[in-house]
């Protein structure tokens, strides 16, 4: 049996009377790239916030890693980001904070790691910049450098495309394939961009309250009930099927 | 020359001196934790804790002479409540505080009428009476002040994240419902101590004002702390020298010039941007 990065059963979540996610099970293997996909309301962040236990929920959730080797990356909050009063230095390295033992304090080395991780995503000349002076795709980088300054096994984006324009958006994607493939980062990925998300992730996690659809790219594209599901059309431009001709 | 000599003649006064070394200490505290409070979007917090430590005053004024001891722990309590009813999601943040403001106002005045006596006290309370702070109140509010800022440094990383993003700093470990309450718990102890400056009506200022101007300096985060305290401090010195010169009640004076403060810088950055 292959190795579990996570484990979910039985997932219910419920607000008040109302069952916002019903009976989910999936499993993910180390290096996988889930793409988690559905219509708007479908508890899609909900899911991922019960994951990450944002949320309560009941069942099964099993991470086979620590919990502070999970990165996490929430939805842009323009307006905050805007006004926060903080360096990019500084925030990439709060995503250190968790991991230290009291008391924390920022040191010289956690800088290096902060000014490493920064080169890496090709940002490191922002480093004291503040966070409202930069652009929607820039503050997703440097979110994405907090989520990853802690050496994340596992990696969980909540929709962190929604608010770039379709060039960044390409290269963000990109960014995380590189990480998904050179250093083996799973990544569960939030999306309502099903024909983008479709050629990057390696599964597809379709979800509408509860879960519709869980596979690979190739079984979603093959399967009976997604075509059903989204139409032929449509299904044939998540798939790609004749999307090179397009480009 | 004139005014050089009243303002020397102001620094010269013991009373004066007592009254900026305990405020600057006090103005320190309450502009760095009014930063994160803010940012937090819980500045109400400071009001409506003010109002409660009115009515704990009146309380602890009916069994002893140390009102302001007495009214800490009340306080505190009254903000842990606030965080209660947050968590459970029942009522909001807001609504709460209003509620408990008004709520602690009528329990004060009921008091206050009642007990007929401490009236002349009580007034010093609303608004504040630095310069006739005592020399025990000198040294509880420097020892307490520099407690708070400690305090403060040590938990400045999970202050600082949870303040930027609580959901993150949740998942990344930090106890974020710790963190509030370490928040509150100092909140409650400042404004317990600023009471003696501004008084229960105009503490909140001296946590929000120094705050909103120096985020108009656009600043990281740990110059922004640093401006907010130094504004606080610049505030409260000429609050002071200006209420003695001119003989207004040194509490508003220190808030009008907290105000002046806060217009300018945001003027200015109107005229950069």
């Amino acid at each position: 049996m292959e190795n579990k990065i996570l484990e979910v059963k039985n997932l219910f979540v419920d607000y008040g009377k109302y069952n916002i996610l019903k009976n989910i099970n999936f499993s993910m293997a180390y290096g996988d790239y889930i793409g988690i996909l559905g219509p708007n309301g479908a508890g899609k962040s909900t899911l991922i916030k019960a994951l990450l236990n944002l949320v309560e929920s009941s069942g099964y959730i099993n991470f086979d890693i620590d919990k502070k080797e999970v990165g996490y990356l929430p939805q842009l909050q323009e307006n905050k980001n805007k006004l926060f009063p903080a360096t990019v230095g500084e925030i990439v390295a709060t995503g250190l904070v968790g991991k230290k033992k009291f008391p924390k304090f920022i040191k010289n080395t956690d800088k290096v790691e902060v000014l490493s991780v920064l080169k890496k995503l090709g940002i490191e000349d922002l480093y004291n910049k503040r966070i409202g002076d930069i652009s929607g795709g820039q503050t997703q980088r440097v979110l994405l450098c907090r989520a990853l300054v802690a050496k994340p096994k596992l990696l969980i984006l909540d929709e962190p495309t929604s608010a770039l324009d379709p060039q960044v958006r390409d290269s963000f994607y990109k960014l995380l394939k590189e990480l998904n493939e050179k250093e083996n980062l799973s990544i569960i990925f939030i999306s309502h961009d099903i024909a983008t998300i479709g050629r990057y992730a390696s599964k597809m996690l379709y979800l509408d309250k509860e879960l519709v659809f869980f596979g690979t790219n190739q079984e979603f594209c093959d399967s009976k009930k997604m075509t059903e599901y989204f139409g032929h059309v449509s299904q044939h431009q998540i798939c790609w099927r004749h999307g090179h001709e397009h480009n | 020359m004139n005014i050089i000599n009243q303002v020397l003649e102001a620094f010269s006064q013991v009373f004066i001196q007592k009254a900026l070394l305990s405020g600057i200490f006090i103005a320190v505290s309450a502009s760095i934790l009014g930063v994160f409070l803010v940012l937090k979007n819980m500045s109400l917090i400071g009001d409506g804790l003010a109002h409660v430590s009115f009515a704990a005053i009146a309380i602890g004024l009916l069994f002893s002479n140390e009102p302001l001891t007495f009214a800490i722990p009340l306080v505190i309590l009254a903000s842990f409540l606030v965080l209660k009813l947050k968590e459970s999601a029942k009522i909001n943040e807001d609504s709460t505080i209003g509620m408990l403001s008004s709520f602690s106002m009528a329990v004060g005045i009921i008091i206050a009428s009642v007990a007929k006596g401490f009236n002349v006290d009580l007034f010093s309370y609303l608004f504040g009476s630095i310069l006739f702070i005592t020399n025990s109140e000198l040294i509880i509010s420097i020892l307490v002040s520099i407690s708070i800022i400690v305090v403060v440094l040590i938990f400045y990383e999970d202050l600082f994240a949870v303040s930027f993003d609580e959901n993150f700093a949740k998942v990344n470990g930090i106890n974020v419902k710790r963190i509030d309450y370490l928040l509150s718990l100092l909140t409650s102890i400042t404004i317990i101590l600023g009471i003696r400056i501004v008084g229960t009506l105009l503490i909140s200022s001296l946590i929000v004002f120094p705050s909103i101007t120096a985020l108009q300096l656009k600043k990281g985060f740990k110059l922004t702390l640093l401006y907010s305290a130094l504004f606080s401090v610049l505030s409260l010195i000429l609050g002071i020298i200006f209420s003695y010169i001119i003989n207004i009640p040194s509490g508003a004076s220190i808030v009008v010039a907290n105000a002046c403060f806060m217009l300018i810088t945001m003027f200015l950055g109107k005229l950069k941007a």
